[in-house]
């Protein structure tokens, strides 16, 4: 230090300054905490946190992952079995429609009373039909029987084939849907064209 | 006392600690930017200056040994921080510059003043003295010579730098910092001898 050098006023000078503050506010402070904010001075303990919470929550997230993974996995390793559907016979009589006069031939043959309706009284809801017709031209006994003799075949050696239920008779449901949807278009308005005047 | 109070504030200081923080931003921050208005004109580039500062030396506090004065290890951050602010700025690196200020300076006539009372050995000190400026009128006296100047002036006087220090610091030779004092030296007397005479005079 070669301060030797330096004058009594500057020694003065020196001793007066040295004292001097500058004040400093709330809004000083505010800031200052703002831009040490800002540069992520107090990072470590939130950055400690969220980085645990953050480890948790993926481990959490990997478990639930592998866990329903598995489930899958066992789940495809079982063998798929349909669930045993029991049949009914049927005993009510069958509607047919107009164009089905082949059908009801076969279906006297069963034994089922045709329902003495109208063609035209029969509401249009009613012209389903339950079950396949093919099954019920190929009975050849009577409807009391049927429940004694079990089964129908489809073959014409009955008696050779086991007579075994079928594992699956799904009931096939045919909807005529002779519905017609007329659109009320009185609203809409036709393009006419413009005679022009001579 | 401030140094039994920051020795429990240092380590929590070191853990980064939020109200520690906080306790010595207001112990030191009056002080802090008393130093760094020596160097800025203007409140709020000192203040600037001074967070910045404070934050090097927050960011830096693994590497205080608890060997000196936390205070002067703070001050020390801060001052190197204003002189590097200065740098970027290029405020007192232009020789050329020097040579300009040196011969407006000599040119300067003040009416208000007789050329034989500017004479150095004639300035008579006590009237500094008698004026009584406070610490802020000095400064802004300082501040009105200029930078190239005032910023050895403050550094050699104030800040008791060795000619050696404040040329590194400068990026200057030694020779240079020592001609700059003398004519900074002149500068501020002469600024301050009318600032008291206009103070008495009132």
């Amino acid at each position: 230090m070669d301060n030797k050098n330096m004058g009594n006023w500057e020694h003065e000078l020196k001793n007066k300054l040295g004292d001097h503050k500058e004040a400093t506010d709330s809004r000083d402070l505010d800031t200052f905490m703002d831009k040490l904010d800002n540069n992520d001075f107090f990072e470590p303990k939130g950055n400690n946190m969220s980085g645990v919470l953050a480890f948790l929550g993926g481990v959490l997230i990997a478990g639930a992952a592998i866990w329903m993974l598995n489930g899958e996995n066992s789940n495809d390793l079982e063998p798929e079995i349909s669930p045993v559907i029991e049949t009914q016979t049927i005993k009510t009589p069958i509607i047919i429609s107009k164009d089905m006069e082949t059908v009801l031939e076969g279906a006297d043959s069963v034994g089922v009373k045709e329902t003495s309706m109208d063609e035209d009284t029969i509401p249009a809801e009613e012209y389903l039909v339950e079950e396949k017709i093919e099954e019920t031209q190929k009975v050849k006994h009577d409807a009391k029987d049927k429940k004694d003799v079990g089964p129908i075949s489809n073959s014409d050696n009955s008696e050779d084939e086991p007579k075994v239920l079928p594992a699956l008779r799904k009931r096939i449901v045919i909807i005529s849907t002779d519905t017609t949807v007329v659109a009320d278009t009185t609203h809409v308005k036709h393009r006419t064209r413009e005679k022009r005047k001579k | 006392m401030k140094e039994e109070f920051t020795d429990q504030m240092i380590e929590l200081l070191k853990k980064k600690d939020r109200k520690a923080v906080q306790e010595i931003y207001e112990l030191y921050s009056p002080v802090l930017l008393a130093i760094c208005m020596r160097y800025f004109k203007r409140r709020d580039v000192a203040l600037d200056a001074m967070h910045e500062g404070f934050m090097k030396a927050l960011n830096s506090m693994g590497s205080f040994k608890n060997q000196g004065s936390f205070e002067g290890w703070l001050k020390r951050i801060v001052v190197n921080h204003c002189l590097d602010t200065l740098k970027k700025e290029k405020k007192y690196q232009h020789q050329e510059i020097e040579e300009f200020h040196a011969i407006q300076e000599d040119e300067v006539e003040d009416k208000t003043i007789d050329k034989k009372d500017i004479n150095e050995k004639k300035i008579d000190v006590s009237f500094v003295r008698d004026a009584e400026l406070t610490s802020s009128e000095i400064i802004e006296e300082i501040h009105k010579i200029p930078e190239l100047y005032s910023i050895v002036f403050v550094l050699f006087v104030l800040e008791e730098f060795t000619h050696g220090q404040i040329a590194a610091q400068l990026g200057i030779d030694e020779e240079a910092s020592r001609t700059r004092l003398t004519r900074a030296r002149k500068m501020v007397k002469k600024a301050l001898y009318k600032r008291s005479i206009a103070v008495l005079g009132k």
